[in-house]
């Protein structure tokens, strides 16, 4: 077996996680090589001296750009009660007599037409 | 110490003699001169004795020589300074804080054995407080810089809480150094917060003598402790309730299977309720439990139908006419349980409402009733099973729609099939061929939940408003839930507000209102109407995994991995009530019909039953294995409830309330001794061509011990329906008291 498939197995066992199915090695891999990979690419577009090989710099700057997006930690309890707060001292809203379906407004659904232009 | 250097150069060399005068000088001298003066003084018989002899007897040849001598009171000091010495010389440690690391060891195990020796009622409260005492030993002993002692500690004891607290004992088992403790998130977790236990009043005083009375040999480090760490809350012990009352106690059997007490552990509270603070009172809020009264318009149109609906189908000589039925679940509400109905906008009612109300009380009537316990054997209950195959393990979530002719499954690769379950033609849409599936393309993540808009069949052949569902929400990893329109078969609208992948979509039961639960740790309530959340529901301290409502639609259910499953009031959006006392990851969570009950089960196979006015638990369901249960539902009586989870199995549990549980239990157990199968579990079989190849499950197996691990099953189940290999995704009742089952074939 492939040296990498025997590294998850072993990282897996020494975490204590003795059931799981089989694909998951090869998810962890997977995601493994899709990360380390895009990260040294963009190092490697982001080096400005010498155009082959990645500098330390360029490094970071990858692995920041994408904190924002990727891996975001969950939002501080205090500072989600006190958004909780403030939007459910709202009253909820009335509803309006209508029929037929009940959308949000034109702009925020995709119920127009493709015109193709 | 002082011992040990003069006995190693008393017999080679002569100790360099103090020449500070005779012996006999005052007391003030030093032990230590005077050995060394009355060694060098006393050449012979130490030099041939310092051979064989050791520090041990040089306290006692010294001790000798001064009484032959009679210096009575040089004898009588060094008695008196070498007493805190032992033999050895060294120090003697008879307070169990002098020992360093070992004093939490000591400590510990004095507290295990008087406990193991105690009489058996108080056993049971008192082994709940081995487990914190054991966590704040550990980490007392990690950031104190025992490392050595830390581990064996953790060695020595951990195998005693692996089946209740096995991931936390994962998390404790790196701890060994102070900054392991200020970097741990479970250090920090028991570390800052106070961990209650409560414990009858006689139990707390035999505990509070003993460790008083043990001071030296370990009691002290114990009680230092509690002081420090816990919350031991004293109760009487009536007042604790059913589960620690005297009778309950000695009628338990010795292996049953501790949980912890509603109210024990961190953040410690009142059971039931959702105050954490230490000075919580006592009382619960009030909970409006009763059916959403309907519109007077409402109540008038669907009256009139029911009579127009009687005159063209009299009702059958046993049936009571639908506008009896009617009548009787109005009566049926007290009024002051009943939520207000201006907290809660609803839209007005239309002809589809009416409609949809009187196929209701028609299908309620012509229901399959199951009332009470059939003489002995449980319900006759029917279980249609729909089993995917060729999934290769995609399928996320499965959802029936509530006229049973459709049916969803959600996909890992981002998309939802609907499938028709009786094998007709999906309604044509243009350019696609006719067939009876479809699919729906629009999420960039996994799907993983998909819930159809309440609906129900219509009536055969009307030309009045159709009441099937007309709307599909999903919600997958990329944030976002999406509203899917059934007559056009597209999306209308992607809801975005979650910063995390959304684990649970449920619409409400009036179809206005649906609550989603996301890994960012809240439950968002929303509108269709309204593109943000109209509730932000923030409290649990993990993700959000499971959400339902309550039947009225003025509560909401959510559960997390936090083992609590939180109750919140919408209009308000507080939380009501909270419920602890899982030991696994909450998997599937559901609401009783009449509204007094939710179920909530969990990852090591136990179900609990919860009462929502008083905020006790009421039951404890054992019997399906581990791995989750994925799906719960009641039947419309609310005394009968199924679950199916990944052990492949579909159970059917007896839910009754506690007023008449004795004299059930001892029926049933006369009954599961004889081994009474239950029989007429008749089932339809429907065999198609299509993937939904429905393989129906008639079998009847009562398995007393669940495959024979040592679990053993709770008297409250009345069926056990193994599958082949197909973990079950989803068990629901219909309104005729059916039982629709979904799972995927995993060869």
């Amino acid at each position: 077996r492939p040296r990498d498939a025997r590294l998850v197995h072993a990282v897996l066992a020494a975490l204590g996680v003795t059931a799981y199915a089989d694909r998951v090695p090869l998810q962890l891999m997977d995601f493994a090589y899709r990360y380390t990979a895009s990260i040294l690419s963009d190092g490697v577009q982001l080096t400005s001296d010498g155009y082959t090989g990645v500098a330390l710099q360029a490094l970071r700057l990858a692995i920041a750009s994408r904190l924002q997006y990727q891996f975001t930690a969950p939002l501080a309890k205090e500072f989600l009660l006190e958004l909780a707060a403030e939007r459910n001292r709202v009253a909820l809203p009335r509803v309006e007599r209508g029929w037929g379906v009940r959308l949000p407004g034109e702009k925020y659904c995709f119920t127009g037409t493709g015109w193709g232009v | 110490m002082s011992g040990a250097p003069a006995g190693t150069t008393g017999p080679g060399s002569r100790a360099p003699s103090v020449s500070n005068g005779p012996p006999s000088a005052g007391i003030h001298m030093p032990p230590q001169q005077q050995q060394m003066q009355a060694q060098s003084n006393v050449p012979q018989p130490v030099a041939n004795q310092g051979g064989s002899g050791s520090q041990q007897n040089l306290n006692q040849i010294v001790l000798e020589y001064l009484s032959k001598k009679g210096y009575n009171r040089t004898e009588a000091m060094l008695r008196k300074e070498s007493a805190s010495q032992d033999a050895e010389g060294r120090p003697n440690t008879d307070r169990a804080e002098d020992m360093g690391g070992e004093m939490y060891q000591r400590g510990f195990d004095l507290l295990k054995n008087w406990i193991e020796d105690n009489l058996d009622i108080y056993k049971s409260e008192l082994r709940r407080l081995l487990w914190p005492v054991f966590v704040y030993s550990l980490l007392n002993l990690a950031s104190d810089f025992y490392v050595k002692d830390c581990e064996k500690f953790y060695e020595s004891n951990q195998s005693q809480f692996s089946r209740e607290h096995e991931l936390d004992l994962r998390a404790l088992s790196v701890i060994k150094s102070p900054e392991h403790v200020h970097s741990s998130n479970i250090a920090k977790l028991y570390r800052d917060n106070k961990y209650r236990i409560s414990l009858s009043h006689m139990a707390f005083f035999n505990l509070i003598q003993f460790l008083e009375s043990k001071d030296k040999e370990g009691g002290s480090v114990v009680l230092r402790v509690l002081q420090a760490h816990l919350n031991l809350v004293s109760v009487d012990r009536s007042a604790v309730g059913g589960e620690r009352s005297l009778a309950a106690l000695l009628a338990q059997g010795s292996d049953v299977e501790e949980l912890p007490a509603e109210d024990e552990g961190i953040p410690g509270h009142n059971p039931g309720s959702a105050n954490t603070s230490l000075n919580a009172p006592k009382v619960l809020t009030k909970l409006n439990l009763g059916k959403m009264p309907m519109e007077a318009e409402l109540m008038e149109d669907v009256r009139g139908d029911l009579q127009d609906e009687d005159m063209k189908n009299p009702p059958k000589p046993h049936q009571s006419s639908l506008v009896e039925e009617f009548e009787r679940q109005i009566k049926q509400e007290p009024n002051e349980d009943a939520p207000n109905r201006d907290d809660i906008p609803l839209p007005p009612s239309l002809a589809r409402d009416v409609a949809l109300e009187v196929q209701k009380v028609k299908e309620n009537r012509d229901r399959f009733k199951i009332e009470g316990r059939t003489g002995g054997k449980g319900p006759g209950l029917s279980i249609t099973m729909f089993t995917f195959h060729n999934t290769f393990d995609k399928i996320n979530c499965i959802d029936f729609s509530g006229d049973t002719l459709l049916v969803a499954a959600g996909m890992a690769e981002s998309y939802i099939r609907i499938w028709t379950l009786d094998g007709s033609a999906l309604p044509v849409v243009p350019h696609q061929q006719s067939s009876n599936s479809r699919r729906l393309i629009g999420h960039s993540g996994p799907v993983f939940q998909v819930s159809f808009s309440p609906g129900i069949e219509s009536p055969a052949g009307s030309d009045g408003p159709n009441t099937t569902s007309r709307f599909l929400l999903s919600c997958s990893e990329d944030k976002t839930v999406r509203l899917w329109s059934l007559d056009t078969w597209s999306c209308l609208v992607a809801y975005r507000s979650h910063t995390g992948p959304v684990w649970d979509v449920k619409w409400g039961p009036q179809g206005h209102y649906f609550l989603t639960g996301s890994n960012d740790r809240t439950a968002r309530l929303w509108s269709t109407e309204h593109i943000e959340p109209l509730r932000l529901f923030v409290g649990h301290d993990s993700d959000v995994d499971v959400v339902t409502f309550h039947p009225n639609g003025a509560y909401v259910f959510t559960a997390s991995n936090d083992k609590t499953v939180r109750m919140w009031d919408i209009s308000r959006g507080t939380c009501v009530r909270m419920y602890t006392g899982h030991t696994g990851n909450i998997t599937a969570i559901e609401a009783s019909p009449n509204g007094q009950l939710v179920a909530s089960a969990d990852d090591m196979g136990s179900i609990h039953l919860w009462d929502l006015h008083k905020g006790r638990r009421l039951k404890h369901l054992r019997g399906h294995g581990k791995g989750g249960i994925w799906s719960l539902s009641f039947s419309v009586e609310s005394t009968v409830l199924v679950s199916g989870g990944a052990d492949c199995t579909v159970r059917v549990w007896h839910v009754t309330d506690e007023k008449t549980d004795p004299a059930i239990a001892a029926s049933m157990k006369s009954e599961t001794n004889t081994g009474v199968k239950p029989e007429g579990s008749g089932s339809d079989s429907l065999l198609s061509p299509y993937i939904p190849s429905g393989s129906a499950m008639g079998g009847s197996g009562t398995g007393k011990k669940g495959k024979g691990k040592d679990v053993a099953v709770s008297p409250e189940q009345i069926d056990c329906f193994p599958t082949k290999s197909s973990p079950v995704y989803e068990v629901s009742f219909t309104r005729m008291n059916l039982v629709l089952a979904g799972s995927a074939f995993m060869p």
